[in-house]
């Protein structure tokens, strides 16, 4: 098997650690409410970017029926949402906020750009490590802000007994 | 504008027009029920159009996705919006069954059109019947994960 498909099972198997880390299987709705928003996100944006020709996915999972990178975007971004929003320190000051959320986008953003750089799943044309940098960061907030609004819709909905 | 680009935008507009009809209570539903439907979506889409069984001649961003978009990111999950909000749940099991399968197979009958009609979907090796069992099986799927998630909080 080449290099890419063990990259790719790791990627799964990683997925998969994250999302036990996070707790899925004590708080399953939570959990898959958070994958389901990081997936509706990361994946039409994936297909964006190929079809813009930021990036391309030489090697992928369906290479008949997609030119994006199913695993990373489909699967293994939305389980590291799942966890970075599971452990957001809600009790830090903004600015611990910050750093906490810089460093898990900036860590996804390192191993987007290590993949592309060691393996053929992704190739940047019109893109950098940078640029990923901001696109998670960017994405991760509007989920964080979305998905804070939603449970907390709940909770009020529970709260009116309805 | 051809008939396929036509239709394409009305099946989009047509969905968003449609969401006005769900009532206010049921929005938590609504965002639930679009957020999930497009997991299983894209699985049995991509998986379709790999085995060589499915082909979207005309669609959208073509270069860099060859099932449909805008079914399976939006279309479907809106129509099964509206499943989970009509759904007869006081009614028997026989006919909570034929809601499934005959909205199933209202869409089934207007796909097969599209398939001889439009370039917007070609059968190469996939059957009418196929549609309609993963149709109801979305449905299906889309009512009980969505009962289950407003069922209760988790511990």
């Amino acid at each position: 098997m080449s290099r890419e498909y063990w990259v790719i099972v790791a990627l799964a198997l990683g997925a998969v650690a994250l999302l036990g880390l996070a707790g899925a299987a004590r708080r399953p709705r939570e959990c898959l409410f958070l994958f389901v928003v990081g997936q509706t996100i990361s994946w039409p944006v994936t297909i964006l970017m190929v079809y813009f020709g930021l990036i391309r996915s030489p090697v992928r999972l369906f290479p008949q029926a997609t030119e994006s990178n199913f695993m990373m975007a489909f699967v293994f971004f939305p389980a590291v949402f799942v966890a970075y929003y599971r452990f957001y320190p809600r009790e830090k000051g903004w600015l611990g906020r910050m750093a906490y959320s810089l460093a898990v986008t900036g860590a996804g953003a390192l191993l987007h750009a290590g993949v592309q750089k060691y393996t053929a799943l992704l190739m940047y044309v019109n893109y950098s490590g940078f640029h990923s940098w901001l696109t998670l960061g960017l994405s991760f907030y509007i989920a964080r802000v979305y998905c804070d609004w939603f449970f907390a819709r709940l909770k009020e909905r529970k709260a009116k007994g309805a | 504008m051809s008939l396929e680009e036509g239709m394409l935008k009305a099946a989009v507009a047509g969905a968003v027009v449609s969401l006005a009809l769900v009532p206010r209570g049921r929005l938590p539903e609504m965002q639930f029920v679009i957020l999930f439907v497009q997991m299983p979506c894209w699985v049995l889409g991509l998986s379709a159009v790999e085995l060589g069984l499915l082909e979207y001649p005309y669609r959208e961003l073509a270069s860099a996705n060859r099932t449909s978009f805008v079914f399976e990111y939006f279309v479907l999950p809106v129509a099964c919006v509206h499943v989970y909000n009509y759904f007869p749940w006081r009614a028997t099991a026989p006919v909570r069954g034929a809601y499934l399968w005959g909205i199933g197979l209202a869409l089934t009958v207007f796909e097969a059109g599209l398939e001889r009609y439009t370039r917007l979907i070609k059968y190469t090796g996939w059957e009418w019947y196929f549609t309609w069992v993963s149709v109801v099986f979305i449905f299906w799927l889309a009512v009980k994960t969505t009962r289950w998630f407003f069922s209760a909080a988790d511990s």
